[in-house]
């Protein structure tokens, strides 16, 4: 990176967290510190929800996909504007009358200590555990492309998320946010002009997207009913619209975005900002790694983009295997790049035999060259087996570095800070208020000042954040463990949203039938996922149905008035003012 | 806080609820046809 590029991101990032810290100075209060007044207003919602989700690995991976299996994944953002659509009409007004700081508060409004305290708990296992990883994701890529020192890239961005979101809370993760957010997609804009103006010297833009098209790449929507086809309307529809149901109307992280606002109307119209805008947004970051795959028919890749994971062959007595694969490469690249420029001729000439055959000969040398990456990839292995050899997450940063003019690769470097910032910003928010609110205020010290607790919250969100950064730099030493975490939180997400689907939907269920439910629920769902195959994502509708079963199964055999208060009620304790 | 406070458009919620339900079934039909468009 130049000098330009330094001064560009350190002036965004700083910029944005300062500004921040300034504009919420002086948070005394709960009420202030966690929901901001109720002053926000929806499109700051709408910015604070879409950076609470889009983390770095958003702008990282998505590309990633794009360039090597195309626009499939989109789909599974469908279910998503449904999701929100119920969850503004059904969450929204009962969280905003129930006057809730979390949405754990509500479980006990509704059912009982127990069921609340259930809620809570598996929120913080499962997010404690993936706040780290937020952090960790684009920090080892940054370090491996960039060289530079991964405990310091950790310490900085989870230092700076620490230091505003303690100093202001929740309006200052979402002030922040909203200025991250405009960052990210000024960049992301930026990087796909450059990108197609590169593109568009070698072929104009409309035989680019037939090229596109004839590699695969375009494949936005499948109707197809093959279980081994991964991304389809339907697996989009129906489990990612359970996925998006807990996520925006269960998690903390997301809860605590639109409790912020100044009514119901505009947290709502915050959710419908996200309904609106979401799949396009996804479809633009997977169409930007599409261009970089067409860009890529006229440059030369690298054979992995990870080019760090070749180090250890490079000193091996291997490095000659090595070579030979590059060779391979560097034919099969120069192969297709004659291809490719027949296809685009047959193309622009409306010639559909030609660009049939064409096309077909294309695939066949993206397969070769597959496998050879394939091969390297094996031979990484082979040398040394602690190397993880994807590189899907390094697509489009290699892109930005080797291709991007000065300034501008600064400005991409701040997206991805940006948007690692702003999402692990979220997670230590909630994280702080949930410990907070539902388990220090309601069991350890319930009769505090308001400051006593805002100070205890700020202590426990820089514990938090702290926590996180320390999960960050060990996180290395147990590769696997990132992927458990994510396949933990999934596990978890089913039953939190049978916990609020009963307390909405079913009004005769009561506490302890919903808790045994959720209890049954989990052990299932464990069980399920350790003696079978079935994809993760499923396991958010199977929870989901089981708790509802369950609950109202146990709640006919349950004898009435086993320790339950009726459903509604008001079991809080009097001296926290129903909190 | 009024709980049930109506959107600045539309009129009623229920109508912006059918708003976006109508986009994301124009998103779908779009990406289909975009599929079919460059398959």
């Amino acid at each position: 990176m130049s000098g330009v590029d330094w001064v560009v991101l350190a002036s965004t990032l700083l910029a944005i967290v300062l500004y921040g810290m300034w504009r919420t100075r002086g948070s005394r209060d709960l009420e202030r510190y966690f929901r901001g007044d109720h002053r926000m207003k929806w499109g700051t919602i709408g910015l604070s929800v879409m950076a609470t989700q889009a983390s770095a690995i958003t702008f990282l991976s998505t590309p990633g996909f794009g360039y090597e299996k195309g626009m499939m994944f989109v789909q599974n953002y469908l279910g998503l504007p449904l999701a929100l659509v119920i969850v503004s009409a059904l969450f929204i007004p009962a969280y905003f009358r129930a006057n809730v700081y979390t949405s754990y508060e509500y479980l006990e409004r509704r059912f009982d200590l127990k069921t609340r305290q259930l809620g809570a708990l598996l929120f913080l296992v499962q997010r404690g555990l993936s706040a780290g990883i937020t952090i960790y994701a684009p920090a080892i890529i940054l370090s491996n492309l960039l060289g530079w020192d991964l405990r310091l890239t950790i310490l900085a961005a989870g230092g700076l998320t620490i230091a505003y979101t303690v100093s202001g809370g929740s309006p200052a993760v979402s002030l922040t946010q909203k200025h991250q957010m405009a960052v990210i997609m000024t960049g992301m804009v930026v990087a796909f002009a450059i990108l197609v103006a590169d593109v568009t010297k070698q072929i104009p833009f409309s035989t680019a997207l037939g090229v596109a098209g004839r590699m695969g790449r375009l494949e936005a929507m499948s109707f197809s009913f093959d279980p081994h086809v991964r991304y389809t309307f339907w697996s989009g529809m129906l489990g990612g619209l359970f996925l998006a149901l807990s996520y925006f109307g269960t998690d903390q992280s997301q809860v605590g975005r639109y409790l912020t606002g100044a009514s119901t109307a505009e947290s709502r119209l915050g959710l419908m900002f996200n309904a609106v805008l979401k799949i396009p947004m996804q479809f633009f970051i997977l169409f930007v790694g599409v261009m970089v795959c067409v860009f890529y028919q006229f440059t030369a890749p690298p054979l992995l983009f990870k080019k760090t994971a070749l180090q250890a062959v490079e000193a091996s007595p291997r490095v000659t295997d090595l070579r030979a694969l590059e060779a391979r490469h560097a034919a099969l690249f120069e192969e297709k790049r004659q291809a490719v420029r027949s296809l685009a001729t047959a193309l622009e000439r409306h010639d559909d035999g030609a660009a049939a055959s064409e096309g077909q000969r294309v695939r066949d040398l993206l397969a070769r060259d597959e496998a050879v990456r394939t091969e390297a990839k094996d031979l990484v292995a082979q040398v040394n087996p602690a190397v993880r050899t994807n590189d899907t997450d390094y697509v489009f940063l290699t892109f930005v570095l080797a291709f991007l003019p000065r300034g501008v690769i600064g400005l991409l470097i701040a997206v991805i800070f940006c948007a690692a910032l702003s999402a692990s910003a979220s997670e230590i928010n909630a994280l702080g208020s949930t410990t907070t609110v539902d388990l220090y205020r309601r069991l350890v010290r319930p009769a505090e000042t308001e400051r006593h607790y805002v100070r205890v919250s700020k202590v426990l969100t820089a514990c938090w954040g702290m926590l996180a950064i320390g999960f960050a730099l060990f996180a290395g030493l147990v590769e696997n463990l990132i992927e458990a975490v994510n396949i933990l939180g999934s596990l978890f997400y089913g039953t939190i949203l049978g916990l609020f689907l009963t307390a909405f939907l079913l009004k005769k269920v009561r506490g302890t039938a919903v808790f045994l439910a959720a209890l049954g629920a989990e052990a299932a769902v464990i069980a399920l996922y350790l003696a079978t195959s079935i994809g993760y994502l499923w396991f958010n509708v199977i929870g989901c149905a089981l708790v509802l079963a369950l609950a109202s199964l146990l709640q006919t055999v349950l004898p009435a008035g086993s320790g339950d208060r009726a459903p509604g009620g008001n079991a809080v304790a009097p001296a926290l003012g129903g909190r | 806080m009024k709980p049930e406070e109506q959107p600045p458009f539309l009129g009623t919620w229920p109508r912006i609820y059918a708003a976006v339900l109508g986009w994301l079934g124009l998103m779908v039909l779009l990406m289909h046809l975009f599929t079919l468009t460059y398959r």
